[in-house]
């Protein structure tokens, strides 16, 4: 589903922050990328959601190149392939509706629709309560709820997590894991980066270890029942 | 299009939220464009003001032909004649010393000193003369070349035409000066309109740089983005012309009088009213033009959409 071919991705000229590395996710699967900090685990899921370019190697989505995308090209990937961050990238001054409306609003769905669909995933991630609240009054772990929820809206074939547990408590971070496994079973592809040992030995999923911007260890125990 | 229609509702109702929750920047903006309007009906009254002036000293500009005293009342009828076939002339309307003097008497009656004068005069001091009227002014110069050419050269005493003519053109030249000088004033005052809302629009923009950088991860469109700016930029321009144009009704219902003073034949207020919707179209749709244009300028130069 998704190809790297020998990337690298060198920034202000210099600044080697993934060298030369290829890899292949298949469709279904949960993949975690693990490494310290700046091993190049943001570039890779950056490069996937065409936040950036590479400099040098090839990238494949479903077989198409998306080495390089036009601007519209980008915008419709992003809706196939979403992303969830560690600051969540949620608008604070609007509510959790306002919030989980913004994909819907994206895809000109009319108000009625927009009601439906959003009171329809408050429920599956018990965020109905708190629908009128703003973001920026909800906790971590709801917080990032909300931004799954936002992300499942657009039907996504792809959920990239971006240490989406980095400012959470144990127990909001267990939930989340738990909503993307949940995910992963319906089908849906999981890249997960953390640099949480624990998450890694929890989930027994495949783990492409970053260093340097080097993969140095791409193993998969297996343990994880895997769709 | 259903799909069109729900992301231009999202762009009006965005807008306008934007348009109350900045109010302090929404305010400046208003300020801005209600500065703009005041320069663009500046430089509109401007010209309008130095054409009426030009065609008020133009009418003003009376050309009358002195005869000398021997000339006779059949000679002067016939010069008149001759003048009045000239392409252009209006009328000639021949002044006999004798109505010049009741004319002079009757003007004199509000001056004590000039009524005395006229008392102690044995003799009638004025000549007969021709009052021409025509289209412009280059017939009067043709008429005065045609007469300083021929026999009657001799019996005309001067022509008015040309101790008028001087300060005439110094006025209108004064006043194509002053169309100049506006012209220059409103074009830097525009600038600096431009300026102001170019960066008030990038202020509005910048504190809702998060906002649109979270739309344009979610695969927002471009449009998706922009609409709402647009139909901010719309909403202010069109409060604060409407204001203006509030305030410059009120002063021009004011000052309806006071201008005709000035010059008989300058009316902002009718003049207004006869071009109200061109006028305001125009200016509107320039103002809004120019501040649409900032807005789209600030979106692609500072945030590439």
């Amino acid at each position: 589903m998704i190809v790297f071919k020998n990337v690298t991705k060198i920034f202000s000229g210099y600044l080697k922050a993934i060298d030369n590395i290829s890899f292949e996710i298949k469709s279904g699967e949960f993949v975690i990328l693990i490494g310290k900090s700046g091993a190049g685990k943001t570039t890779v899921l950056k490069l996937i959601n065409k936040e950036i370019d590479p400099t040098k190697g090839e990238i494949y989505y479903k077989n198409l190149k998306i080495t390089y995308l036009s601007p519209g090209k980008k915008r419709e990937l992003r809706r196939k392939i979403v992303t969830i961050f560690q600051d969540f990238k949620l608008l604070n001054k609007k509510t959790v509706y306002e919030n989980l409306s913004l994909p819907l609003e994206i895809s000109g769905k009319s108000k009625k629709e927009i009601e439906r669909e959003v009171l329809k995933v408050a429920e599956r991630f018990n965020l109905k309560e708190k629908l009128d609240q703003l973001a920026e009054t909800l906790s971590g772990g709801e917080k990032q709820k909300v931004v799954l929820a936002r992300g499942i809206l657009y039907n996504p074939e792809v959920i990239l997590a971006d240490e989406p547990t980095g400012n959470l408590d144990p127990i909001n971070s267990l939930e989340i894991i738990d909503a993307l496994k949940r995910l992963n079973s319906e089908g849906i592809t999981i890249v997960l980066a953390t640099h949480n040992r624990e998450i890694v030995n929890q989930l027994k999923t495949r783990v492409i270890t970053l260093e340097n911007g080097r993969i140095i260890k791409d193993e998969n125990p297996g343990s994880y029942t895997l769709v | 299009m259903r799909r069109f229609f729900n992301i231009l509702k999202r762009g009006v109702i965005e807008g306008s939220n934007l348009f109350v929750n900045e109010a302090s920047l929404t305010f400046i903006n208003i300020l801005t464009t209600l500065v703009i309007a005041l320069s663009l009906w500046g430089l509109v009254f401007t010209f309008y003001f130095s054409n009426s002036l030009k065609a008020y000293l133009q009418n003003r500009l009376d050309f009358s032909i002195y005869f000398k005293n021997n000339v006779s009342k059949d000679e002067i009828e016939k010069i008149q004649k001759i003048i009045s076939s000239f392409p252009g002339v209006k009328k000639v309307t021949l002044i006999t010393q004798e109505m010049a003097f009741e004319k002079l008497q009757k003007e004199s009656q509000v001056n004590p000193v000039i009524e005395r004068a006229l008392r102690e005069l044995k003799t009638n001091p004025l000549v007969d003369y021709l009052v021409v009227e025509a289209e412009n002014s280059e017939v009067y110069l043709k008429i005065s070349d045609y007469l300083l050419k021929s026999p009657f050269n001799s019996k005309i005493d001067y022509l008015s035409y040309f101790e008028n003519k001087k300060i005439i053109e110094r006025a209108i030249s004064f006043s194509n000066t002053l169309k100049i000088l506006m012209l220059g004033i409103i074009v830097l005052v525009c600038i600096f309109s431009v300026l102001i809302i170019f960066n008030t629009i990038y202020i509005s923009l910048y504190s809702l740089k998060e906002e649109i950088e979270i739309l344009q991860l979610l695969g927002a469109s471009n449009w998706f983005i922009r609409l709402p700016f647009l139909f901010y930029v719309f909403c202010f321009t069109l409060v604060g012309y409407v204001a203006f144009l509030g305030l410059f009704i009120i002063f021009l219902e004011k000052t309806k009088n006071f201008w005709s003073l000035i010059i008989s034949n300058f009316s902002p207020y009718f003049f207004v009213l006869d071009n109200f919707f061109l006028l305001n179209f125009s200016i509107f749709g320039f103002i809004i033009l120019l501040n649409l244009i900032s807005a789209f300028l600030v979106l692609q130069k500072y945030f590439k959409i």
